[in-house]
């Protein structure tokens, strides 16, 4: 399975687009840190999505595993596990890894970090009255509400 | 492929007919041409012509043939339990036995086929004569009078489809069928196959095609046009840079104020770049993300995960016989080995987890708050440089509404260069359209239309060589039905012909004759006629079809010439021999008379096989042929194969 980004997510980010915001993943990345970050999840469902690769592309290569491991860490939270439970524990991260793909995500795993990259260009159209218009502006306002989102939930 | 079928004899033992085998080969083992088989009434002619279908047929392979039907071939006295007859032929020089085993408690027949060496349980003629050995086609070389009759009438018999297969007129069917299979197979997975399907494609490359050539001339429309207003900017920009020169008191401070803006934007630029790059770290955008990971790290080493061994130490551990700790293993504890091994991860599973703890402890460290410190820290410093540009642009704004108020050629190019800036920007967003990824028709993404155009004239290509395949197809099945209706058109009037010239010889003075072959034999002006002149219409149709084909069958009649009148019979007697390369008859003594001298002289020298077969009981009569060297004797019947026997026989009951 190959990541999986909704055709109005790159429109919202088409005027950013540049100056070092030039991949799909920079856009889809955004999308799933606030989908992380809330929780939020969905299917995409009657949207238009589009597959794009199926590696950490540029600057995420090496920052792969630490992607996926936040996403284990939200999951193992999400379905309540505790670390002790080893047996839940070993068949959680064995449904949603595979060691022999390039994203280490087994296709369960590859469809659930969707469902938060999808669920979370709603949050950001939620943050943001317009579609951002200079980057600068998208990074620190993205910031922001990052940590308000991340306050309220402590 | 000519088809030569023989019969070489058949053997029937605890059947209705008394128990006998015959075999139609001469000394020199090759099969007389005609064999004539006395019987006299109540022996079981019936009985044995029905048999000799069957296995010709087949008709009664699995279970065809209810249990009634089946004992009515069941011998009465003795009664029997079991029965079998055994047919032996020569199918193209090679030599196939069908035999039909009776089973009569069950009410079973069961057929056995050996040919080639083997020997299988079903009834399994060769491919190349299977189309002559059915039920309908039997009934042509197996004939009696009933059937003589049946061939005028097309709720029996199909003559029609006869001559199809005996003049392999069915060939070019099997053609066109083909050619439609493989059209079938051509075609399955295209969604279009037809004129309809071309149009619409075609429609639809011309459609992608204008799009796409109004997307091309309007993009070119825009580049060019913007092109040129860049290229005003420039000149204009040039204009006021050289008025401001001009005024030596604003000039050094207009050229420092944008200076700084460019500098200070500049700055925004690549801060934002670094900005972006930290943000694109998870654990320095967020100290509660970082947080997560080095939980996630610190519980799994708390637990021991991943564990030390890997699920495939102890699914080997199970095939052992022994534990490590010498103890044996048996299949309960191999089983529970098995199962338990499910709680630990696969090897890959455990280098994955090391490798994520690993990227963990090198980008967080100790400190999982530290990371977001330095981004906050670049946040400031951009916030500050964002501030400065604001205001380095709000400056640069003062002074070039002074310069412009000052000298009315600076407003002048300062208006202008607002208006090309707007130009320029309207464009610039006209253009982004032609980037659009939208996958649709309708799109106005260049490279999409291009793709989606690319795709459909594939299509077209496709469905053009379908219809292309199509044109061909109903071009082959045109010809090939024509051929067929006209091949069976021609040869049904050829055989009409033929047939009533020999009806002609039959009965000279009998105007009767067949119109056409359409199912059945179609009579002129009549829809039947005598119980003779059937069998003579018969005879000569046969005849004919058998004589005019590559395919040489055996022709087996009961009472050829018993419902004729002397003359006829003559007639007919001169038309066997040309019948076929096998003919034999079931007779009665009565027919004798007027059929075999004729028949003989017909036959002109070339040996006649003489039997007779007839059940005990007759005292004198057995005694008699007992006396030959040609009779055998079964527990119920006897067969004598001679000439002067056959022709003296005669039994009162005979009628």
């Amino acid at each position: 399975m190959r990541f999986q980004i909704r055709e109005d997510a790159r429109k919202w980010f088409s005027d950013i687009k540049g100056n070092g915001f030039d991949l799909d993943f920079d856009s889809y990345y955004f999308c799933l840190m606030a989908g992380i970050a809330t929780g939020r999840k969905d299917d995409a469902a009657g949207r238009e999505v589009a597959e794009f690769i199926d590696y950490f592309p540029g600057r995420y290569s090496d920052r792969g595993r630490l992607l996926v491991a936040l996403f284990l860490s939200k999951e193992l939270r999400v379905y309540g596990i505790e670390m002790g439970e080893k047996r839940a524990v070993n068949s959680l991260i064995t449904s949603l890894t595979n060691p022999e793909s390039q994203n280490y995500l087994s296709d369960e795993g590859m469809r659930e970090f969707n469902r938060y990259a999808h669920g979370g260009l709603d949050v950001l159209q939620e943050w943001f009255e317009d579609r951002p218009r200079s980057l600068e502006t998208f990074l620190r306002m993205f910031k922001r509400k990052l940590d308000g989102v991340q306050q309220e939930s402590l | 492929m000519a088809v030569l079928m023989q019969i070489l004899g058949w053997e029937a033992k605890g059947l209705r007919c008394p128990d006998h085998d015959l075999d139609f080969s001469n000394n020199e083992r090759v099969p007389y041409k005609i064999s004539l088989i006395q019987m006299p009434n109540g022996t079981g002619k019936t009985t044995t012509l029905n048999l000799l279908r069957a296995a010709l047929s087949g008709v009664a392979d699995r279970n065809s043939w209810s249990a009634q039907q089946v004992r009515e071939f069941r011998k009465r006295s003795p009664q029997s339990d079991n029965g079998s007859f055994e047919l032996r032929l020569l199918l193209n020089k090679r030599r196939v036995t069908i035999i039909m085993n009776f089973d009569f408690v069950q009410g079973i027949v069961t057929y056995k086929t050996t040919r080639d060496g083997g020997q299988v349980e079903r009834f399994d003629p060769p491919v190349d004569i299977r189309r002559f050995m059915n039920q309908n086609f039997v009934n042509f070389y197996v004939f009696d009078g009933e059937l003589a009759q049946n061939l005028l009438d097309r709720e029996h018999t199909n003559a029609e489809e006869v001559v199809e297969h005996l003049f392999q007129i069915n060939l070019l069917r099997e053609i066109k069928t083909k050619v439609s299979d493989y059209w079938k197979q051509k075609t399955e997975k295209l969604s279009a196959t037809g004129d309809h399907g071309l149009t619409r494609r075609s429609n639809r490359v011309n459609k992608l095609e204008n799009h796409l050539n109004y997307l091309l001339s309007q993009k070119q429309n825009h580049e060019s046009t913007l092109a040129d207003v860049n290229q005003k900017l420039i000149y204009q920009e040039a204009i006021y840079s050289s008025a401001i020169e001009n005024n030596k008191g604003l000039s050094d401070q207009v050229t420092q104020a944008r200076d700084r803006v460019k500098n200070l934007d500049n700055q925004v630029e690549t801060l934002s770049e670094d900005l972006l790059d930290m943000m694109a770290c998870p654990h320095m955008l967020s100290a509660h993300f970082a947080t997560a990971m080095v939980e996630l790290k610190s519980a799994l080493d708390r637990v021991k995960l991943p564990e030390s061994a890997a699920r495939e130490f102890f699914l080997e551990l199970a095939e052992e016989s022994e534990c490590i700790c010498g103890r044996p293993i048996d299949s309960h504890i191999r089983h529970t080995i098995r199962d338990r091994a499910q709680q630990y991860m696969g090897s890959d599973n455990v280098a994955l987890l090391n490798t994520m703890k690993t990227a963990i402890t090198e980008a967080v460290g100790d400190s999982p708050k530290a990371p977001e410190l330095i981004l906050h820290a670049k946040i400031e410093k951009i916030d500050d440089i964002i501030r400065q540009a604001k205001m380095a642009h709000q400056r640069n704004e003062f002074l070039q509404n002074e310069a412009a108020s000052a000298d009315p050629e600076v407003r002048s190019a300062q208006q202008m260069i607002g208006d090309l800036r707007s130009q320029k920007q309207e464009l610039e967003t006209k253009l982004q359209k032609f980037v659009e990824s939208r996958d649709a028709d309708d799109s106005t993404g260049i490279a999409v239309v291009q793709k989606r155009h690319k795709k459909a004239v594939a299509e077209l290509a496709e469905i053009t060589e379908t219809v292309n395949l199509k044109a061909k197809r109903d071009i082959l099945d045109g010809i090939l039905g024509e051929a067929h209706e006209q091949a069976k058109r021609i040869m049904a009037q050829e055989i009409c012909a033929d047939a009533n010239a020999r009806i002609a010889e039959l009965m000279p003075d009998n105007n009767i004759r067949i119109e056409e072959i359409k199912d059945c034999l179609v009579l002129e002006q009549q829809a039947g006629g005598s119980v003779g002149e059937t069998l003579s219409i018969a005879y000569a149709f046969l005849s004919t079809i058998f004589n005019r084909s590559d395919q040489q069958l055996p022709f087996v009649v009961d009472s050829p010439a018993g419902p004729l009148d002397l003359p006829k019979r003559n007639n007919i007697s001169q038309l066997i021999p040309k019948l076929s390369n096998q003919f034999i008859a079931f007779t009665i003594s009565s027919e004798r008379q007027g059929f075999i001298p004729n028949l003989k002289t017909a036959c002109d020298g070339e040996g006649i096989q003489f039997i007779t077969l007839f059940r005990k009981g007759p005292k004198e009569l057995e005694e008699k042929a007992m006396q030959l060297d040609a009779c055998h004797v079964t527990d119920d019947g006897l067969t004598v194969l001679d000439e002067a026997f056959f022709n003296e026989f005669g039994l009162e009951e005979e009628g």
